[in-house]
């Protein structure tokens, strides 16, 4: 073989190398636009999910395993308040039926009610869980928007009490409370934003209350010294503090944004991002083996549930329009991915309990009620996004 | 990506010092000629094709740093570790700035996935003048590096593109 031509060989040789080396590292994104249509009919079997899903008793089915047709047991109690926001979230978006599952639902909520030393809380046991007080207020003040029933003012409020009073003076809030003594103590990756944006909704409903100043110091804290007090690492995705930005950018007197919230702000749009790419690789075939299996429904729900929260208010205020088509096709990216991956009534039809698995996502042959949660919360905000803005794809 | 590390990127993908070692022994400013013209229209190429290559493979702009920094990192590892290449063989009189400068020295497939990744995320045409600038370089460290350093220095360019196309991933990392 002539000398340049082994040349010309062994140089293409490198770019095949380095080429094969990056394709290891960086995968195809499986990524597309679900349409509205879609949306649509991915949500109303989730809401279909929880119908078939629930008892007399107001619980849903925590876990099920679908190659073994078996109800796995088990609980949460802030999930439980969780799937009710979600389809409060789903009547008031126009999806019947929803309301009636909540309703239901919350059968569980008055048997489980208690009164602790620091006002009305939830859950059974010496101890509850201040996260399902937080999502409780998010359902009742979401039920209270879509039905503008005031029956649960009352109790709202109470909870409002209660959870400013979990609200610590350096902004850090206790994850349990003692329902004897009303003491109050632990940390919750989760349950600072979900806290924040409980207060926050409060404040919208009940303007003189002053749930806006307990808000406030959650809202310094979890931006400037949670993470770091904390040890979390990486940074928390906080698809909450996501909600409870939206929703104080709602206020009459929204919070001025702040250069440590701007940089907060891109760690986690940077962070839902990156999760959404990563997770669009995950299609199978080859990818089992450098991706691994695909991720909990629940999580790539959260995923949506950042990016849209963060696309509505970002949008509204016209901010960070560079991002926007980005942040777009993220959210697009997480929906779609939950679309194709919802088990439809032809997949389910098959399956041994066929409503247990019917509007469910599965991984690994396990679903849990808030997969179902945080997916449909996701497919919600991505179609309240596109009502709004000018995103509409409706093919 | 700001334009400052895509530059930077591109200049130590594009190893001066390693550039160098192709230098022909006779009338290297004709070559240098034909491998500067080479070199931007294949970067141009690269820039243009960027928008369909990354929409083909089903890759996000931000993925396509990741993948950039790795390429850059992987070369800078490689000129850290060999010599500078040899002048010969090489096509012809001024042609030999086709063959091997412009290819394989300088366009090198880190240089053409950071012009790639580059275009798409600044646009093309800042893609093409920050690759302008760093062929720019490699092409005055042809014509200026003495053989007794090039080694050293291809090596020591090597270690800043290791760093550069580690910051280069981490970028895309953190991009949305």
């Amino acid at each position: 073989m002539p000398p340049l031509v082994r040349r010309l060989l062994h140089a293409l040789g490198g770019w095949v190398l380095i080429f094969g080396l990056t394709a290891i590292v960086v995968h195809p994104e499986g990524c597309r636009v679900p349409s509205t249509a879609e949306l649509d009919r991915t949500a109303s079997r989730a809401v279909e999910w929880f119908g078939e899903n629930i008892d007399d008793a107001g619980d849903f089915t925590y876990r099920y395993d679908r190659d073994r047709a078996v109800d796995e047991g088990g609980y949460s109690d802030t999930r439980h308040a969780g799937v009710m926001w979600s389809l409060w979230q789903a009547e008031r978006a126009g999806f019947a039926g929803a309301g009636d599952i909540a309703e239901q639902a919350f059968s569980r909520i008055e048997r489980l009610l208690v009164d602790t030393a620091l006002g009305p809380a939830f859950g059974p046991g010496s101890e509850v869980p201040t996260g399902a007080i937080g999502l409780l207020v998010a359902a009742l003040d979401e039920r209270r928007a879509a039905t503008g029933s005031t029956e649960h003012d009352e109790l709202l409020r109470g909870l409002g009490e209660t959870l400013a009073a979990v609200v610590n003076r350096d902004g850090s809030v206790s994850a349990s409370i003692n329902v004897a003594s009303g003491a109050h103590f632990g940390r919750s990756p989760f349950f600072t934003g979900e806290i924040l944006w409980a207060l926050s909704r409060l404040h919208l409903t009940f303007p003189d209350a002053g749930f806006d100043e307990p808000a406030q110091r959650i809202r310094f804290y979890l931006v400037n010294d949670r993470d770091r007090v904390e040890e979390h690492w990486p940074p928390v995705s906080d698809h909450w503090g996501a909600y409870a930005f939206e929703t104080m950018d709602r206020w009459p007197d929204p919070p001025a944004i702040s250069a440590a919230e701007q940089e907060w702000l891109d760690r986690q749009l940077g962070l839902f991002g990156l999760q959404a790419r990563y997770e669009s690789q995950r299609q199978g075939g080859i990818t089992r083996l450098t991706r691994g299996p695909i991720a909990l429904a629940a999580g790539v729900g959260t995923l949506g549930e950042g990016l849209g929260n963060h696309l509505l208010w970002l949008d509204r205020n016209g901010l960070r329009t560079d991002d926007l088509g980005d942040l777009t096709a993220r959210a697009d990216c997480a929906v779609a991915l939950l679309v194709d991956r919802q088990i439809t009534p032809e997949q389910a039809v098959s399956d041994r309990e066929p409503s247990r698995t019917m509007g469910a996502w599965f991984r690994l042959g396990d679903t849990q009620m808030d997969d179902q949660q945080h997916a449909l919360s996701a497919l919600l905000l991505l179609r309240e996004y596109r009502a709004i803005g000018s995103s509409e794809t409706t093919s | 990506m700001t334009f400052l590390l895509l530059t930077l990127g591109l200049v130590v993908a594009a190893n001066p010092c390693r550039v160098a070692g192709t230098r022909p022994d006779r009338r290297p400013r004709d070559a240098v000629l034909v491998a500067a013209v080479a070199s931007v229209v294949g970067a141009a190429a690269f820039a243009g094709l960027s928008g369909p290559f990354f929409g083909a493979i089903d890759i996000t702009g931000s993925s396509a740093r990741i993948a950039a920094g790795i390429a850059v990192a992987a070369m800078g590892t490689k000129d850290m570790f060999t010599a500078p290449p040899d002048p010969t063989p090489a096509l012809a009189g001024r042609w030999a700035g086709l063959l091997p400068i412009a290819f394989p020295a300088i366009l090198t497939p880190a240089v053409a996935l950071l012009v790639m990744a580059g275009a798409a995320d600044r646009g093309v045409v800042p893609a093409v003048t920050a690759a302008g600038i760093a062929i720019g370089l490699a092409l005055v460290g042809l014509l200026t590096i003495p053989e007794r350093i090039r080694r050293g220095g291809q090596a020591v360019v090597g270690i800043a593109a290791v760093g550069l196309g580690a910051l280069t991933t981490l970028d895309g990392v953190y991009a949305i």
